[in-house]
């Protein structure tokens, strides 16, 4: 029994695949398929046939009266799965009805519209626009190639007409009256699965070149009409059905309830058999390749169909009903009205609007995420060239160090950090302090704070002094011993000359002031500059964490580079660091600046994870404003697109730096 | 400089020969004044000399300490201790009198600064773990840390119904997975056998140690005792079937073995909390809800609902960014730059805040449910971009053959395509999976009370442990850091048996 149905449907699928071989591009479809329809013989016409979904219904009800046996096993097998489509197509689209007859009825009161009224236009503008975006997208018929061959218009004629029914429905929408209980859900939810199903019978470019043929001469258009009906009869009749039924709805409804009133078991009925019909058919594979991509990218928009238009209308009811869901930033200009430590534009705590705490949650956080990327680096190559020391115990500390920090958890990190910090920093009354200058204790670290004139002149010294090289290296870095003494020299008597600014400009000494100075409790601290414990505790908790991470992209590059460049280097008589400055790492930096990048970026993105340690970064903020209003959306969209731009930042610097030590090809 | 003769003679030459030997790895080699004939004498002197510092060091400590001598854990800290401080005066001394800063001046200063840090870090961890820290914190809570407080309360009160039996068929599936999984390996059995042991006996006494036990430890003991037996057996069983059948057998086993995990995780989660449809059929009572749990297991849980659905939508997402048609490239391209745009903690905070608002007609999410939703998107997005690295760099002729073969377009994709890409990313795509099993701690932020949510609280929660905070801290980081390090551990073996380790290599210093 088997093996004969095996070998009947063998001998049908050579009898199919056979004229697939004189498959012409799609272009000129109909002028070459008329010259072959004068002869066709019979194999031609079955392989039509069974390339349409009535196709499919006739060959299987042959074989099931043919092979009732095999017939009955097969649909067993998959009797489950088509239930479960049926109910995940029934609960979508029974909930997309419901939905999008709320958002079609208006019962306006007092003047104003329901809150959750769309009018149809609208309604039509959003869905039928994605499913216009899906129809363009899966015809794929935009190129570059099409733009430069504009003129070739019948390349992207179903693209076109595909515009043009757009425009025609939202035309029909925005003139004509619907009624809003089935009139407008149909037709949002019949013009989408009308949409799908003339995607996946793939009959729209015929279709289209056939109504523009006619148009043009309208002598021939009966003689084509009456060759080709067979090809596009499917789809016209859908459309047309499709319009009258919308138009006489209520008349149709009166004679089958089912379509106006149970709209959403229709169309989910509806989609099932196109897609048991049409999932059958692509699994044949009797169709050439550009037609399967087009027919499964049609099955999965059918199937997706109904979760899309349950979103879309859920989230156009949000938009109007929800008060989370209100995508304007006006709230963020009212006064914020929480506390927050921030340094240096200090944001007036009780008048500040919650733009400026969103700016000072940001400077917050880049304070700490540059700080923590050099520290990081830094630690980070010092560890990762550790590891790779030909001293044993050496390689092996910088072994434990990356594995324990490599392999826990960030958060508990930064918690561990951050407790460890608050109980052994020694409490306020037996504050450590440092020739009276710096003071450390649980209140935070207070150092002594520059003039800020000074500091400006001394920035502005060194920065001087950076141009000054750069003129120097204008021809090429010196990188010969006696080069890098001088350029050492340089930078020595630079730093020290600055220090000597800031020393002239005096600092500002923390002081401890005691009101009553044999009480506890209440001293205040005057002057000075302070590094506040979260602060502290993020960069330290950041700092580990990324620079093990760090040290094993130092060792993979290092690792990754040929034996022989170091040993060209020990032959040449180099000394291990000269050998690491001037061979390893300018080699190794081309391979580790891309995963520099992205641990950077993880940085920034970590960085998140402030509130842990109650240091008030830009997540921090925005969600105290969530807890205390509610404007969870549009604050969410802030937060991703500030995090999204700092990415882009590190990523531009990165790439232009990238760009800097990759000049030289090897 | 050093004979082998030397080596073969009797007991103290030999040490001294080793100390030699090793004192040139850590200190460099000696100066001039150092030959054959005077190297022992200096390695005596320094030996002695630096015992008898440790001696001072020992005996100080213990009188710094004022500590009970007869206590044993006081002994063996200032035994460390001394050991420590020995190693560090010899280094210093043969360094100093050896005069090895004259011709190696690099290693000798490495080897001070190292020794110096070992000491002052070996002591200062030997003096928390053994004398500062009091670990009765985690032993009075175990049932907790790994059931939540949910769980628990079945666990140590009788008024209560035990509920544990429902992890119970997950961990002994699992160990037979694991165990089976190793056995088509080509892991010898005395190794595997020997870590099966070492787990098995630290989880025992974990129940076992009886200071602050709540409930009895006899039952779970035998029951982890037969789980033990059943994993070796199961390896030892696939072992004999891997040496004895052909590959494709073989193949075939570790098909049935990833599918079975996959059943598993299901398993659990069914057994956890049945769906509503189980229940109104009577076929089983009503489950735990998912905000109830909490422990370890919820870590376990979101890191295989990660690895579970995570990985399907990311062969999804993967080759939908790679396809040559629009519809399936843009919104997959979209999806994956979008998701990585943000950090975890906002997609979990929107899993949180807003995901209910869209899908609450569908189904009342739970928060963990949500987070599992949230978890599961993030990796796919991540993992999907690992594998499309791995996609580009199929070589082309592969898909050709196949194509040559007859091989349709899914099949291509399915069968040549992505095993070649996973065969070359899965370094990469293990190492995100370590990245998101220490995210799993995140889920604290959204009130599940994990692992390390209920290390955190624990101290807070009885008077007897007010200041061991940081005690259940590195007990939970402990288990992570165990789990993460045999993940990459696994992960290294298959790279080296796949063949994809490094080329070259080379010395910095």
């Amino acid at each position: 029994m088997d093996t004969q149905g095996t070998e009947n449907e063998q001998t049908q699928a050579q009898a199919e695949t056979l004229p697939e071989a004189s498959e012409i591009s799609d272009g000129q479809i109909i002028g070459r398929r008329n010259e072959r329809d004068a002869g066709a013989s019979t194999e031609e016409e079955k392989r039509t046939d069974i390339n349409t979904i009535n196709g499919f219904f006739q060959t299987f009800f042959s074989q099931v009266t043919s092979n009732p046996k095999r017939s009955a096993r097969r649909i067993l097998i998959y009797l489950p799965l088509i239930y479960v489509l049926w109910q995940y197509l029934s609960f979508f689209m029974g909930l997309s009805f419901d939905t999008a007859q709320q958002v079609s009825l208006n019962v306006p009161i007092g003047g104003r519209d329901s809150p959750a009224y769309y009018p149809i236009g609208d309604q039509v503008r959003i869905i039928g626009g994605i499913c216009l975006i899906s129809f363009v997208l899966i015809q794929n018929e935009i190129s570059p190639r099409t733009i430069r061959n504009a003129r070739d218009y019948e390349s992207y004629i179903t693209t076109i007409f595909a515009f043009m029914g757009f425009l025609f429905i939202l035309w029909l929408a925005d003139n004509v009256y619907l009624s809003p209980r089935t009139q407008r859900p149909f037709l949002i939810l019949g013009g989408s699965v009308l949409t799908g199903m003339l995607l996946i019978q793939d009959e729209m470019k015929d279709l289209s070149l056939l109504v523009l043929r006619s148009l043009r001469n309208p002598k021939d258009a009966p003689r084509m009409w009456g060759e080709s009906w067979k090809r596009v009869g499917t789809s016209l009749f859908a459309i047309l059905a499709f319009f009258f039924i919308l138009i006489n709805l209520a008349m149709v409804g009166s004679f089958f309830p089912i379509i106006s009133r149970e709209q959403d078991t229709t169309f989910s009925f509806l989609l099932l058999l196109l897609i048991i019909g049409w999932s059958a058919q692509i699994s044949r594979e009797s169709d050439k390749p550009s037609i399967v991509d087009k027919r499964q990218s049609s099955l999965a928009f059918l199937i997706a169909l109904p979760l899309v238009l349950f979103l879309t209308f859920r989230i156009m009811l949000l938009l109007r009903t929800d008060a989370t869901w209100d995508i304007t930033w006006d709230f963020m200009d009212d006064i914020a009205g929480f506390s927050i430590t921030n340094w240096p534009n200090q944001v007036n705590l009780t008048r500040g609007d919650r733009w400026e705490f969103h700016w000072a949650g940001v400077v917050n956080a880049v304070r700490a995420v540059l700080i923590s990327i050099v520290l990081c680096t830094l630690i980070g190559i010092v560890v990762g060239v550790m590891r790779l020391s030909n001293h044993k115990l050496t390689s092996g500390f910088g072994t434990i160090y990356v594995e324990i920090f490599r392999n826990m958890p960030l958060a508990l990190l930064l918690f561990g950090t951050s407790i460890t910090l608050g109980n052994t920093i020694p409490i306020i009354e037996k504050e450590v302090n440092i020739a009276e200058a710096i003071w450390i204790s649980n209140q935070g670290i207070i150092i002594p704070k520059p003039d800020p004139i000074m500091l400006t002149v001394a920035l502005s010294w060194l920065l001087m002094v950076k141009a000054y090289t750069t003129y120097l290296d204008r021809e090429g870095f010196d990188d010969s011993d006696r080069g890098i003494k001088s350029r050492f020299r340089i930078w020595i008597s630079a730093f020290a000359i600055a220090a000597g600014m800031l020393l002239y400009g005096g600092f500002d000494i923390p002081t401890m002031w005691k009101r009553i100075p044999d009480s506890p409790g209440s001293w205040v601290m005057q002057d000075g500059f302070e590094i506040t414990l979260p602060f502290l505790a993020i960069v330290a908790g950041l700092t580990i964490y990324t620079s093990a991470i760090v040290a094993e992209i130092v060792r993979g590059s290092i690792q990754s580079l040929p034996r022989g460049q170091i040993e060209a280097g020990i032959a040449l008589g180099l000394t291990p660091f000269q050998r690491l400055r001037l061979v390893i790492m300018p080699q190794a930096l081309r391979s580790m600046v891309p995963a520099l990048n992205n641990q950077y970026m993880n940085v920034w993105k970590n960085s998140s994870l402030a509130m842990i340690v109650a240091y008030n970064d830009v997540f921090y903020i925005n969600l105290v404003i969530v807890n205390k209003i509610g404007k969870a959306v549009p604050t969410f969209i802030l937060i991703l697109l500030t995090y999204q731009v700092g990415s882009l930042i590190i990523s531009a610097l990165m790439n232009m730096y990238n760009r800097r030590i990759t000049r030289v090809q090897i | 400089m050093i004979s082998e003769k030397e080596s073969s003679d009797n007991f103290a030459t030999r040490a001294l020969y080793w100390h030699h030997k090793f004192d040139e790895e850590v200190s460099g080699k000696p100066a001039r004044w150092v030959n054959e004939d005077n190297r022992n004498q200096f390695s005596i002197a320094i030996l002695l000399t630096s015992l008898l510092i440790a001696v001072n060091t020992f005996l100080s400590e213990m009188d710094k300490m004022y500590l009970d001598v007869s206590e044993w854990r006081n002994i063996l800290h200032c035994l460390i201790t001394a050991s420590m401080s020995f190693f560090a005066w010899s280094t210093t001394l043969s360094i100093a009198l050896k005069g090895t800063f004259m011709r190696s001046r690099n290693t000798a200063l490495l080897g001070l600064i190292v020794a110096w840090a070992t000491y002052i870090l070996v002591s200062a961890a030997s003096y928390f773990t053994i004398i500062g820290a009091e670990w009765d914190v985690i032993f009075a809570n175990r049932s907790t840390l790994f059931l939540g407080i949910h769980m628990n309360t079945g666990v140590v009160n009788s008024e209560y119904t035990n509920e544990t039996w429902r992890l119970w068929p997950s961990l002994i599936l699992s160990v037979s997975i694991i165990s089976a999984a190793f056995g088509t390996t080509q892991q010898s059995t005395r190794d595997f056998l020997v870590k099966l042991g070492v787990v098995w006996a630290i989880s025992m006494f974990y129940v076992w140690y009886p200071t602050y036990l709540y409930f009895n430890p006899d039952n779970v003991m035998l029951r982890l005792t037969l789980t033990a037996a059943l994993g070796a057996s199961v390896f030892l069983a696939t072992k004999r079937y891997t040496l004895r059948s052909e590959e494709y057998l073989v193949n075939r086993l570790r098909s049935y073995i990833a599918f079975a995990s996959v059943i598993t995780f299901f398993i659990a989660i069914i057994l956890l909390d049945p769906p509503e449809s189980i229940v109104d059929n009577g076929w089983m009572e009503v489950g735990i809800a998912p905000f109830l749990w909490g422990g370890f297991f919820v870590n376990l849980i979101l890191i295989a609902a990660t690895l579970v659905l995570g990985f399907g939508m990311s062969v999804l997402l993967a080759f939908g960014r790679r396809s040559e048609i629009p519809f399936f490239s843009l919104p997959a391209t979209m999806i994956i730059e979008l998701v990585r745009s943000g950090p975890m903690v906002a997609w979990l905070f929107i899993a949180l805040f807003i995901l209910p608002d869209v899908i609450s007609p569908i189904f009342d999410a739970d928060v963990v449910v949500r987070t599992i939703m949230a978890f599961s998107i993030f990796g796919a997005c991540y993992i999907a971009e690992v594998l499309r690295g791995g996609l580009q760099n199929v070589p082309r002729g592969q898909v050709e053959a196949a194509t040559a073969l007859g091989l349709s377009p899914t099949q291509i994709k399915l069968f040549v395509e992505l095993p070649s890409a996973i065969r070359t990313t899965l370094p990469a795509i293990v190492s995100i999976f370590i990245g998101l099993w220490k995210d799993t701690t995140l889920v604290y932020l959204l009130g599940v009370l994990d692992l390390f949510a209920i290390s955190k609280v624990l101290p807070a929660t009885d008077i007897n442990f007010g200041d061991d905070y940081l005690e259940p801290l590195i007990f939970s980081a402990l288990l992570f850091w165990v789990v993460a390090l045999a993940l990459s551990r696994i992960s290294l073996k298959v790279e080296k048996s796949l063949g994809l380790g490094v080329e070259g290599g080379g010395e910095a210093t």
